[in-house]
Parts: C-alpha cells; sequence; structure tokens
C-alpha cells in the first residue's frame, strides 16, 4: 500500500469536505427547490403541440384557418374629408366549431370622442404648454371619429342585428355557422377622416398648405373580421393603439371613387388601367415594366405640379382585385408623383412602385423604388420568393406603417430639398422596414395584437439583413460610410437598453400594451436576439435554413411564439430553449468577465497545495507514488518557472522515454506554460463564453467554450489552458458579439480602459 | 413649442417606434484632481425634440443638431439645468461638447478645481419641461464609492454624502 492511488485521496477529499460544510450548516439546511437549471425544456411554458400545432413548430393535421372574402364599393369625399363604404363580406368557417356570432373589428372607433383608449394613460399637469397644443388639448371640440355603421343586413336584405363594444361589433346569426359552411352580409358605413399630421394615428390625411391640397393615406378604413382560431376563439383584445392586427386571409374586390384628378394605387391588381391612365401613363407604365435597373416616372412633378392647381368636380372609379390578403389599404391625391420599376423575383416579374407629392423630393425620386426592390429581393433570399405583384411606398410625412403590398413612409427633406443624413438614412430603413412587412405579418400572420415581436422583431432583424447587403450593392449610396449605419441588430447596440433600470424592463413575451418601451422591446431586442443566433451561436448556415423553413411552413398561415422557437431548433438540431427562455421569457442581461487568471508549472516536487491537501488527510509524503506535479506559479520556490516540463519532471520524462521512440519524442508537442482561468457570470443570461488568447509573440488564438459550461454552475466556471507559448492578454468577447452590458471585466490583464470622457476630452484637445 | 404634444403623442400610435419612455443617464466622475467629469446621454430625438420646443426658428426636426448655432444652444441649456453644490455653493459645469453615438447624443461637461466636500448636492432638470414622466438616471463615482439614483420634474436634486 506504498502508493496511494491519487484519485481515492480526491475522492476522499471532496467526501470529507461534503462532511464538514455539513456539519457547519447543520441548523440552517438548505431547503430544496425545482428544476432551475437554465438548461430545462421549456415544457412547462409550452402549450402546443397538439392536433393543430406539430412539436415539430408545422401547422398539424388539423390545423386550420378561417376565411374573410370582402367586395366593396368606397367613395372619398375630398370636400368633406369623410370616407364611405358598403361592403359584403363572405366569411367562411373552416373551424370544426359551430359560431354563434361573428366579430368584426371596427379600429377607427379607437379615435371616437368616447373612446376609453384616449383615457387609459396617466398624465398630469404641463409646466408649459404651446397655444395650438393648449387649444387641443382643453378648448377645441374633440376630433369626432369613428364608424358610422349605416346597416348590418343579411343576403336577403334582412336586419341582422349587432352590438358594438368599444372597437368590436358583435353580429348576431339568426342560424349558427356550422363548421364548413360560409355566411354573407353586407354593411353600410361612414368615418370622418383625421388629419395624421396633428392627430397622429396610422393612415388619414395630410393638408399641404401651399396649395391647399391633401394627400389621403387610408387604412382600417372598412369594418374587419377578426380571427377565430384554436388558441383565442374569437380574437378579443380591443383595439388599444399599440397592439396591432390579427386579420384572417380572403380575396378583395374593391372600387374606389375620389376625384378624377386624384392619383391612387392600393393593395391588389388594378382591373381597368386603360379607363384610369392616360395614354402617356399607359405608355410609361408598359416602359417600366421592362426597367429593371431604374425606375421610370409614370407621373412626373410637372405633371403633378398642374394637377395641383386644378380641383376636379368629376369623379374616377378605380377598380382593384387581391386574392390571398389579410387587409386593404390605399393612398390617393392630386399631388402624386408616381414612378416604377421591374424586379426579377426568382422568375417572375414584380413591380417596385412609389407614390410622393413633390414635398418628399429629391430625397424621394433618387432613392424610394430602389429601395423597394432591393426590399424585396433579399427578404425574398432569406424566406420565400415574395408572391404579390407589387409594393408600394408612399411619402406620409411622419409615419411608418404596413399594409399588404403599400405601406406609408416618413422622410422629408426641408423646404429647399436639403436634407441631413438622419433624415436620409431614416427614409431608407423606414422603407426597407415597411415593404419588409409584407413577409412578417402580411404573409407569415402572426397574431399581432397579442405578439408585437413576431413580425416587428423577426422583420427588423431582416431590415438589418437588408440594409447591409444594400449598403454592398450601393456603396454609392451609403458614401461616406463602409457599411451602413444600422442602428438596431447589432448586438452592442442593445446593451444600454438591456442595463436600464429593471422597473422598466418587461420580457420580449409581453403584450405590446404593457411594455414601458415598445421600440427596443419589440424590435430592437428581439432583432438583436436572431442576429445573435445567426452570427455566434448556430452560425448562418444553419440559422438560415431554419428560418427559411419557418418562414415557407407558415406563409399565408398564422404562426404563434412556439411555432417559430420549435421551428428554429427542429430544422437545425440546435437546443435553443435555454436562448428562448433567457432572451424572450426574462430581462436578464449578459455579462459575463474574468474573475482571476492563474499559471502553473510543472513540478518535481509535490507543491504547496499538494502538500496542504496530504497534511489534512494525514497521510505522510512518502507514501505518495511518483506522480507530475502542478504548481502555482505565485509559489515558486526553485526558479523552474520557465524551463521545459520535461526538464522539470525525471518521471515524465521516463515515461516519455519508456513509451515514444526518440523520434515520436521529438515531435512531441509538450506544452510549457499552464492556466487556470476563472469567467464569472454577474448576468443572469447564459451564452458561449468567446475568449481571445494573446502570446508574447503577438499571435492570437480564439475559442469558443460552448455556453453548455454553465449548466452546472450558473455563477463560475474555471478552465485549463495549456500552450507553448505565454499568454500576455486575455479578451472575453473581443468582437462585442454577445451583447455583454459590462465589459470592463472583460480583460486580463486589467485595462484601465479610458473613460468615454477621457477619450472625448483627448481628441477636442486634438 | 409647436410641435412637441405632437411628437408625444407620435411615440404611441405609429407603426415603428423609436422609444416611448424619456430617460437620460447621466455619470458625475469626482476625481483625485479635485475635478468632476460629467457623461450625459440624452435620446437623439428628445434633444431634437427640445431644440425644436425652445429656438423653433433656428431649429427643426430636419435641421443639423451639429451645427455651431444649436451646439451653443445646447451647451447653454446644459450649463444651465445641471447643478452641483458645494457647501450650498451652486456650481455650474462647462460643456466642453458633445458626441454622436447611434440613437444617442453623449454630452461631455467638466468641473475644474472646486473644493470637493463629502457633502453634495447635485442637479440635473434636463427635459423636464418637454416630457412629464422624464427621468433623469444618475451615477455617482467618487474614489471607489458608487451610488445611483433618479431624478424627476418633482425631485430634481439630490443630496448625497460619500
Amino acid at each position: 500500500m506504498k502508493a496511494i492511488n491519487i484519485k481515492l485521496i480526491m475522492i476522499s477529499l471532496i467526501f470529507s469536505s461534503m462532511g464538514i460544510s455539513q456539519e457547519v450548516k447543520e441548523n440552517s439546511r438548505q431547503n430544496g427547490h425545482l428544476n432551475i437549471n437554465k438548461f430545462r425544456q421549456m415544457y412547462q411554458e409550452f402549450s402546443s403541440p397538439n392536433m393543430f400545432r406539430t412539436a415539430a413548430g408545422a401547422p398539424g393535421p388539423a390545423y386550420y384557418q378561417q376565411q374573410a372574402d370582402y367586395k366593396m364599393d368606397i367613395e372619398l369625399d375630398d370636400r368633406n374629408k369623410r370616407i364611405s363604404g358598403s361592403e359584403t363580406i363572405t366569411y367562411t368557417n373552416n373551424s370544426p366549431d359551430n359560431l354563434e356570432y361573428l366579430w368584426v373589428q371596427l379600429d377607427q372607433n379607437v379615435r371616437k370622442k368616447d373612446s376609453p383608449s384616449l383615457i387609459r394613460d396617466g398624465d398630469g399637469v404641463s409646466p408649459a404648454y404651446d397655444p395650438s397644443g393648449f387649444t387641443n388639448k382643453f378648448i377645441n371640440e374633440p376630433f369626432d371619429g369613428g364608424f358610422n355603421i349605416e346597416y348590418v343586413k343579411d343576403v336577403n336584405g334582412k336586419v341582422l342585428t349587432f352590438f358594438i363594444n368599444q372597437t368590436m361589433m358583435r353580429i348576431d346569426l339568426p342560424e349558427v355557422l356550422k363548421s364548413g359552411e360560409k355566411v354573407s352580409f353586407s354593411m353600410k358605413w361612414w368615418y370622418n377622416i383625421q388629419d395624421h399630421v396633428n392627430q397622429a394615428g396610422r393612415s388619414g390625411y395630410e393638408t399641404f398648405e401651399s396649395d391647399g391640397n391633401r394627400s389621403y393615406i387610408i387604412a382600417q378604413f372598412f369594418p374587419r373580421m377578426a380571427v377565430y382560431n384554436e388558441i383565442e376563439g374569437w380574437q378579443n383584445y380591443q383595439f388599444w393603439g399599440n397592439g396591432e392586427f390579427a386579420l384572417p386571409f380572403g380575396n378583395y374586390e374593391v372600387k374606389i371613387t375620389v376625384p378624377a384628378d386624384h392619383i391612387l394605387d392600393a393593395t391588389g391588381e388594378l382591373q381597368n388601367r386603360k379607363e384610369v391612365f392616360s395614354k402617356d401613363m399607359l405608355k410609361r407604365y408598359n416602359k417600366a415594366k421592362k426597367s429593371y435597373d431604374k425606375p421610370i416616372m409614370i407621373v412626373t412633378q410637372a405633371e403633378a405640379e398642374e394637377a395641383e392647381k386644378n380641383f376636379s368636380k368629376d369623379k374616377n372609379t378605380w377598380h382593384f382585385k387581391a386574392q390571398n390578403v389579410r387587409d386593404f389599404a390605399f393612398a390617393s391625391s392630386r399631388k402624386f408623383l408616381w414612378d416604377m420599376m421591374a424586379v426579377k423575383v426568382g422568375n417572375k416579374d414584380v413591380m417596385a412602385v412609389s407614390l410622393y407629392p413633390k414635398e418628399g423630393n429629391p430625397l424621394w425620386e433618387d432613392y424610394s423604388t430602389i429601395v423597394v426592390a432591393e426590399t424585396l429581393k433579399t427578404y425574398s433570399s432569406f424566406t420565400f420568393d415574395y408572391p404579390y405583384h407589387k409594393a408600394i411606398s408612399v411619402h406620409a410625412k411622419q409615419i411608418g406603417m404596413e399594409y399588404p403590398m403599400i405601406c406609408f413612409n416618413f422622410g422629408r427633406p426641408n423646404i429647399d430639398g436639403s436634407y441631413s443624413d438622419d433624415v436620409k438614412f431614416g427614409m431608407i430603413g423606414v422603407i426597407i422596414h415597411e415593404v419588409g412587412h409584407n413577409f412578417f405579418p402580411m404573409i407569415v400572420n402572426n397574431d399581432e395584437r397579442q405578439w408585437a415581436w413576431m413580425d416587428e422583431g423577426i422583420n427588423t432583424f431582416v431590415q438589418y439583413l437588408t440594409e447591409q447587403k444594400l449598403g454592398k450593392d450601393y456603396p454609392q449610396i451609403i458614401y461616406p460610410n463602409e457599411n451602413y449605419p444600422s442602428d438596431r441588430g447589432p448586438a452592442e447596440l442593445i446593451t444600454n437598453y438591456m442595463s436600464v433600470d429593471q422597473n422598466f424592463l418587461a420580457p420580449i413575451m409581453t403584450n405590446p400594451e404593457n411594455v414601458y418601451s415598445l421600440g427596443p422591446n419589440a424590435y430592437g431586442k428581439p432583432a438583436t436576439a436572431l442576429n445573435i443566433l445567426r452570427e455566434t451561436i448556430m452560425g448562418k448556415e444553419l440559422f438560415d435554413h431554419a428560418f427559411k423553413t419557418y418562414s415557407k411552413r407558415w406563409m399565408f398561415k398564422h404562426p404563434t411564439p412556439e411555432d417559430f422557437f420549435r421551428t428554429m431548433e427542429d430544422a437545425s438540431a440546435v437546443d435553443l430553449d435555454w436562448f428562448w427562455r433567457g432572451w424572450f421569457y426574462t430581462t436578464d442581461f449578459v455579462d459575463i468577465g474574468i474573475k482571476e487568471v492563474k499559471q502553473y508549472y510543472v513540478s518535481p516536487n509535490p507543491g504547496k497545495e499538494m502538500k496542504k491537501i496530504m497534511e489534512e488527510r494525514g497521510i505522510p509524503m512518502n507514501r505518495l507514488r511518483p506522480l507530475v506535479y502542478l504548481e502555482d506559479f505565485e509559489n515558486d520556490t526553485e526558479n523552474l518557472k520557465e524551463v521545459n516540463p520535461l526538464d522539470n519532471s525525471k518521471l515524465l520524462n521516463n515515461y516519455l522515454k519508456e513509451n515514444f521512440s526518440e523520434e515520436e519524442i521529438s515531435s512531441l508537442k509538450v506544452p510549457k506554460y499552464f492556466y487556470e482561468i476563472i469567467f464569472d457570470k454577474p448576468g443572469g443570461l447564459v451564452m458561449p463564453i468567446i475568449v481571445e488568447y494573446e502570446y508574447e509573440d503577438g499571435s492570437k488564438e480564439k475559442i469558443k467554450y460552448p455556453v453548455q459550461v454553465w449548466r452546472k454552475n450558473d455563477n463560475e466556471v474555471s478552465k485549463m489552458v495549456t500552450s507553448n507559448k505565454k499568454i500576455v492578454n486575455i479578451i472575453l468577447d473581443p468582437d462585442l458579439e454577445t451583447a455583454d452590458i459590462d465589459t470592463s471585466n472583460n480583460a486580463w490583464p486589467k485595462k484601465q480602459e479610458d473613460s468615454d470622457f477621457d477619450k472625448f476630452k483627448s481628441k477636442i484637445k486634438g | 413649442m409647436k410641435k412637441i404634444s405632437i411628437v408625444i403623442i407620435l411615440f404611441i400610435t405609429c407603426g415603428f417606434i423609436n422609444h416611448k419612455y424619456y430617460v437620460s443617464t447621466s455619470l458625475f466622475n469626482f476625481t483625485e484632481s479635485n475635478s468632476v467629469e460629467i457623461t450625459v446621454r440624452i435620446f437623439k430625438d428628445d434633444l431634437s425634440s427640445l431644440m425644436e420646443g425652445k429656438y423653433s426658428n433656428e431649429y427643426n426636426s430636419n435641421s443639423d443638431l451639429d451645427s455651431p448655432l444649436i451646439q451653443s444652444k445646447i451647451r447653454e441649456y446644459l450649463e444651465t439645468n445641471i447643478s452641483i453644490y458645494f457647501d450650498n455653493i451652486k456650481y455650474h459645469p462647462k460643456c466642453l461638447g458633445t458626441e454622436n453615438k447611434n440613437d444617442l447624443i453623449v454630452c461631455y461637461l467638466e468641473l475644474e478645481k472646486i473644493p470637493i466636500s463629502n457633502i453634495i448636492k447635485l442637479e440635473n432638470k434636463i427635459l423636464f419641461e418637454l416630457f412629464l414622466d422624464q427621468k433623469n438616471i444618475i451615477h455617482v463615482k467618487k474614489n471607489n464609492n458608487k451610488q445611483s439614483f433618479i431624478l424627476t420634474k418633482d425631485n430634481s436634486d439630490y443630496t448625497l454624502d460619500i
């Protein structure tokens, strides 16, 4: 028994130290706990799989969705700033359930005088008001908005009873609508259009003081079917203003009557182009269909300026049909310039279109349509080929808002035509974003009322990819920047938000009405999370395949957050439950640091620590069998630090000689430097540890320890690192790709980082 | 002040939202050389709304925040609204300049060679006239001590012993 097995010592060490700790804590025994491991699966959080939605994240065998088809006659009354319409909805019940009533959404009612959403926020007395603000708030009659419903009738003209609750209208059916059956009913309605410049909103009109004209961007303008599904039943969350829309797909036939000198475009294919286009416009349109590199003007600035002068009393009716869309919107004005170009998407031609008053120039003529085209191409490459025949970008002063095939975008130059970079990149960014919404949520159609991040966050992520692609394809647009100056996407840009006071944070998985800061919460943070998944966690190939799978699976369908989470894992074989839980279900942040670095060397004799272990066990040193010892650098008493381990340990040397030929030994790589590095994790989120080791000779090596290093200890983890060269610097997350909110603990030796203040001061001193 | 109320509503109702709550952060660093270095971070659009409201003749939301005229207005505004008291004597820091960082403007102010005592009163009133729920988060660093607190319109100063 002379040679004691080292393993035995270690085991007894573990046991006896456990014994000690138990003794100390005998009177304060720790309580047990549930599974709180950050890598546990999300069985508790998820409600699927079921027959409707599979565990793979795809539509299940019993998946269904309702259909709503619309036939509408709309008239825009420019003089009175009113819109009226009659519509027939045909609703198909594909659900297995029988429906006693239907719910229709009346979004305009959010602007009714007595709308509770106008008084839902706390407010107080402001110390100062400007006169127009004061007048609007305290003196003027409130805006008389909201739907006026004239009737609701069945196909035979019989009146149907209805009840309006805020922004939703229940229509009582005389007979139950059975599973698999259809029902048709009609409505007549009108409402006052609001001034979107002074009264805000997602649609409305803008008056141009200089010529007395208005431009209209019209949306949420007709009573629309609510969604009925297996998750919510009837979607019953009112429209309060922030949470956007949940709408079933269907086919639309819409006739819109406007002043004869208006230029109009809308969701859907124009059916009577020859009636509403002049000969010149038709000729230019045919030219635009073959122009793949630059937009062709359909209505020029000179023509628009001429049209501004007349206020025609005649009317024109524009006729559109749209297949498989979830909504319908349009824009109309005699001030509009109009340009178009063709884009190849797959083997199909799509038209990229822009409508803008001259006040948008020169910015709009230069960039809008080109950006639309680039967006369609890039989004298609990451998802599916854009299935509609056109995408329109309409200029509205301060709105960014999306509808199928058409969206409204801000970005207006000064009156003299000059504009700042902020205005230019703001405009390009919002066009990419709103055109991108055609993919999410217009086609991959999540419930926006419940989950804003599913379209805003996913869309902001693809927006980032598109901005970067645009910068590569059109360097002259972003000059003198080298890359497009994206303000959302890169990991380091979200660290400010993720480090704010926890009282102002909500998890991404929170209804958009209840978050403190919808911008970073539903746009910035999920977009960044997906970018980190793509670039750091999964890698581009795995991510892109899974992301495309999700997009294709849920094209023209209604996915839930689980369907997205599940598909991303299922199509990549990467378990991401830890990532979803941390980033989407909590307000935790990333902060990983280097706590301590210790250097060791090979020694022939037991070092201090080994001696201590033996002493504690009460075993004499001579009972140890020959071993290779590692000794803490700090305790070096024999000056063995810089010597080859083989010279330091005869034992090791002899072992090698006995087991390898001399030739083999000469080619063996024996490490000279031994380090123990302790990483700690003040942040709640687990992330891979990305470390860059810099050696004496200036060379660098980057190692990524998988996130699983945290699975047994959520606070700190130590790693042994061996090398032939001395390590002089260690940097954590050197490329700032993990959103680490505090980088002051990311370097060894600790660097006295110049504060922003010092840097700025030395900069201004030159 | 024409557009201010509109801007506020816009943040609430637009499909493309930047930020809806109003926060700035300021770091007061008391150095060993008896100076105070102040780094203030403000959202660009908040500062833009402020300039638009206060100087509507010289500035609109399309103007350049970096123009010399607007820069001098920003400096003047910061120097007036941020102050430090030692022994009940009020000191106004000097603004060295500002820097753009994505959607933030970082402002640098300094107070050099002053008799720093342990009892310090800090005041930061920026943006309170514009946003009712504006919160100015203050971090204080002195020697190795750190403290943080939040200033609001009703409590725009804070006295600490550090």
